[in-house]
C-alpha cells in the first residue's frame, strides 16, 4: 500500500480535494506507521473506529459533501483527555482500563470537524513531568535521538507528530507541557490564552492553569486547529466569550509594525550557549521580516518557578482527592475498611510524582504555613502578571527560548525533582499570568531541535501566530525529518 | 514562619500521607522526606515577598442557568465502578470489628 502521510494538514486537503488520496487509504497509512509504536508515543490505538470514521467520512464526500479544512486529519489524544467509551488513563495506573463516558468538547469540536482520532497519546502521569518519565506505561522516546526525552507531560503528542505516527495531536500546557516537548521534538505547539480552550473533559491538575492545545508540523496547521478548537463553552465557566478570529486567514498579514520584546531575564544563567545562538538568531531574522526588535525586562520572573511548584502542588492535592478507587479506575484489594481502601489504592497505584505534588500541595496548604507559601506564591502571581501587563504596553510580543537545553538523556534528571522542575523555568511564567504562548522550531544543535517561544498578551493568539508563520516561512526546519522519519 | 530551612522528619511524611491518604512504603517516606525538603527549600525564597490579597485569574466568566436536565446514562457511572451492584457502588465498612 502507497505510504500516503504528509507533511502538513494543507497537503492533506490538496490530495483529498484532487481526489489523489481517500480518508481511508490516508488513515490506514497513519495507523501502520504508529502500530509499531517504536517510541512507545501511544498508550492505545483505535483502529477499528478510526477505519469506521474514515470510510464514513469517504461516503459522504463520495455524495458530493464538501470537505473542510480539518477533514480526515488523523489525530492523537493526550490520554488526559477524555474520549467516550476509549481507554483514558492519564498515564496512570490507578485509572487503568477507564472508558470515560463523555468526550471533552475539544473532542468533540475536532471529530465534528472531521478529524479522525487514531489514538490516545502516552504522557507523565495526570500530566505532571517535563519528560515523558513519570508514565506508568513506560516513557516516550525523541524520533531525533530514541535515547533521549521528548519533553514533557505531551510526550507521546510531540514525538507521534515529529516522527509522522499521526498528522496533528492535541497536548495539554500547565507549566509548559505542550511547549517545551514541540521545542525538543522540532514541531510547533501553541498554549492558548487561559480560557480560550474549554476544560471541560480535561482530567484537571491545575485548574487556573491548564489549557488544551494543538501540537502540529506546520503554523498553518496549528492556527487551523486552534481555530476549531476555541471558544465558549457553557460546560466550562472559565472559558471565555470572546469571538474566535480566524486565525488562519491571518497569517499572512506580515509582522511589519509588529513589536517584539526580548526580556533579558530568559537569557541568564542555565541557558545552554548553542541554544542561546539559536534563538539569538532567529530574533535577528524576525528583525530583518520588519518586526521591531527591543530588550524589555520582566524582574518577577525569578519567582516564577517557585510560584508555580507551590500553586500547581496546591490545586492537585485537590483535583487527585477524586482517585479514590471509589466510583471509578482500579481500587487495590485486601482493605478491610473504607479508609484502608483510599490508603492502599492511592498509595498503590499513583505514581512518585503524583504523590510528591500532592504532599507539598497538603503541606503548603496546612495551618501554619499557609501564608508562607500560598499567599506569597498568589503575590508572586499578582506581580509577574504586571510585569507582563507592562511589557506589553510597549510590545506586542515577547520572543525568547523556549527551553534553556535541547533533548537530554532518558533518566539523566529522574535522581533530583528540582533538576527536572528547572526544565520548565521559561514556559511556567506564561500559565501563570494566562497568557497566549507557542513554540515554533529555530534551529538544530548536533541534531537536536531548538524551540522559539513566542509569548502574546490576553487573546494575543494572532499576533504569536503572524510572527510565528513569517518565521517558519523564512526558514526550512520544518521540513527536515528525524531518523525515526516521517513522510510527506 | 521564619526563613531557615525547612526541616522534614519521618514524622512529618506520615502526618502528610495521612492526610492526603497515601499508604507509603519505609523506602518512600525516607525519600519524600529528602525531596521534599529540596523543594520548600527552593520555594522558600517567596518569603521575601509580602503575602497580599489577590483577585484571583480564571475568573468565572459566566454562569448557566440551573435548570434540571435528565441524563439517561446514570448506569454507565455505576458500572464504571470497580466494585457495584445493579445499582450501587460497593466499598468495605467505614468501621469494621473484624479489622
Amino acid at each position: 500500500m502507497t505510504d500516503m502521510r504528509f507533511g502538513s494538514i494543507q497537503e492533506l486537503q490538496s490530495a483529498i480535494a484532487s481526489r489523489e488520496a481517500s480518508v481511508r487509504d490516508v488513515v490506514a497509512s497513519y495507523l501502520e506507521a504508529a502500530s509499531p509504536n517504536a517510541l512507545n508515543a501511544f498508550t492505545c490505538l483505535t483502529e477499528e473506529s478510526a477505519l469506521r470514521a474514515a470510510e464514513e467520512i469517504d461516503g459522504r464526500l463520495a455524495r458530493g459533501e464538501r470537505p473542510g479544512p480539518l477533514t480526515g486529519v488523523p489525530l492523537g489524544v493526550k490520554d488526559v483527555i477524555t474520549t467516550k467509551g476509549v481507554a483514558t488513563t492519564a498515564g496512570s495506573r490507578i485509572l487503568e482500563g477507564y472508558e470515560p463516558p463523555y468526550s471533552a468538547t475539544v473532542v468533540s469540536k475536532l471529530l465534528g470537524q472531521g478529524c479522525v482520532m487514531i489514538g490516545k497519546m502516552n504522557c507523565d502521569e495526570f500530566a505532571m513531568g517535563s519528560s515523558g518519565e513519570n508514565s506508568a506505561y513506560g516513557p516516550t522516546k525523541n524520533p531525533w535521538d530514541v535515547t533521549r526525552v521528548p519533553g514533557g507531560s505531551s510526550s507521546g503528542s510531540a514525538a507521534a507528530v515529529a516522527a509522522g505516527e499521526c498528522l496533528a495531536a492535541l497536548g495539554t500546557d500547565t507549566g509548559g507541557s505542550i511547549r517545551q516537548p514541540a521545542a525538543l521534538c522540532g514541531v510547533v505547539g501553541i498554549k492558548p490564552t487561559y480560557g480560550r480552550v474549554s476544560r471541560f473533559g480535561l482530567l484537571a491538575m491545575t485548574s487556573s492553569f491548564d489549557q488544551a492545545g494543538p501540537l502540529t508540523q506546520t503554523v498553518a496547521d496549528a492556527a487551523l486547529m486552534l481555530e476549531a478548537m476555541a471558544g465558549h463553552d457553557e460546560r466550562d465557566a472559565t472559558s471565555l466569550s470572546a469571538p474566535v478570529p480566524l486565525y488562519h486567514d491571518e497569517l499572512a498579514r506580515g509582522v511589519k509594525g509588529l513589536r517584539v520584546g526580548v526580556p533579558k531575564e530568559f537569557f541568564g544563567e542555565g541557558l545552554q550557549p548553542e541554544v542561546r545562538s539559536c534563538v539569538e538568531e532567529a530574533i535577528g531574522e524576525l528583525d530583518k521580516l520588519g518586526a521591531e526588535v527591543k530588550e524589555v525586562s520582566l524582574p518577577s520572573m525569578a519567582y516564577a518557578l517557585a510560584a508555580y511548584y507551590v500553586i500547581c502542588p496546591s490545586e492537585v492535592s485537590a483535583n487527585l482527592a477524586r482517585y479514590d478507587g471509589i466510583r471509578f479506575g482500579r481500587r487495590s484489594p485486601g482493605a478491610d475498611t473504607l479508609q484502608e481502601l483510599y490508603l492502599k489504592t492511592r498509595g498503590g497505584l499513583l505514581g512518585a510524582e503524583v504523590k510528591r505534588r500532592i504532599m507539598l500541595g497538603t503541606y503548603v496548604l496546612s495551618a501554619g504555613y499557609y501564608d508562607a507559601y500560598y499567599r506569597t506564591a498568589q503575590a508572586a502571581r499578582s506581580a509577574i502578571r504586571r510585569d507582563f501587563e507592562r511589557a506589553f504596553e510597549e510590545v506586542d510580543a515577547l520572543v525568547t527560548p523556549t527551553t534553556p537545553t535541547t533533548a537530554f538523556q532518558l533518566d539523566s534528571k529522574t535522581q533530583d525533582p528540582m533538576e527536572m522542575y528547572l526544565a520548565d523555568v521559561y514556559t511556567v511564567p506564561v500559565n501563570i499570568a494566562g497568557l497566549p504562548a507557542m513554540s515554533v522550531p529555530c534551529g538544530f544543535v548536533r541534531g537536536l531541535p531548538v524551540g522559539l517561544q513566542l509569548i502574546g498578551r490576553h487573546l494575543g493568539e494572532s499576533e504569536l501566530l503572524r510572527l510565528a508563520y513569517a518565521y517558519e516561512q523564512a526558514n526550512s526546519w520544518h521540513s527536515r525529518r528525524p531518523p525515526a522519519g516521517r513522510a510527506g | 514562619m521564619t526563613s531557615k530551612e525547612a526541616r522534614f522528619s519521618k514524622h512529618d511524611i506520615e502526618h502528610l500521607a495521612a492526610l492526603a491518604r497515601l499508604e507509603l512504603s519505609h523506602e518512600e517516606i525516607e525519600q519524600y522526606a529528602r525531596e521534599l525538603k529540596d523543594i520548600v527549600d527552593y520555594v522558600a525564597k517567596l518569603q521575601e515577598l509580602s503575602p497580599e490579597v489577590l483577585s484571583a485569574s480564571g475568573e468565572i466568566t459566566s454562569l448557566r442557568e440551573d435548570a434540571v436536565r435528565e441524563w439517561p446514562e446514570a448506569g454507565q457511572l455505576i458500572s464504571a465502578s470497580p466494585d457495584h451492584t445493579e445499582n450501587a457502588v460497593r466499598v468495605p465498612p467505614v468501621f469494621n470489628d473484624r479489622a
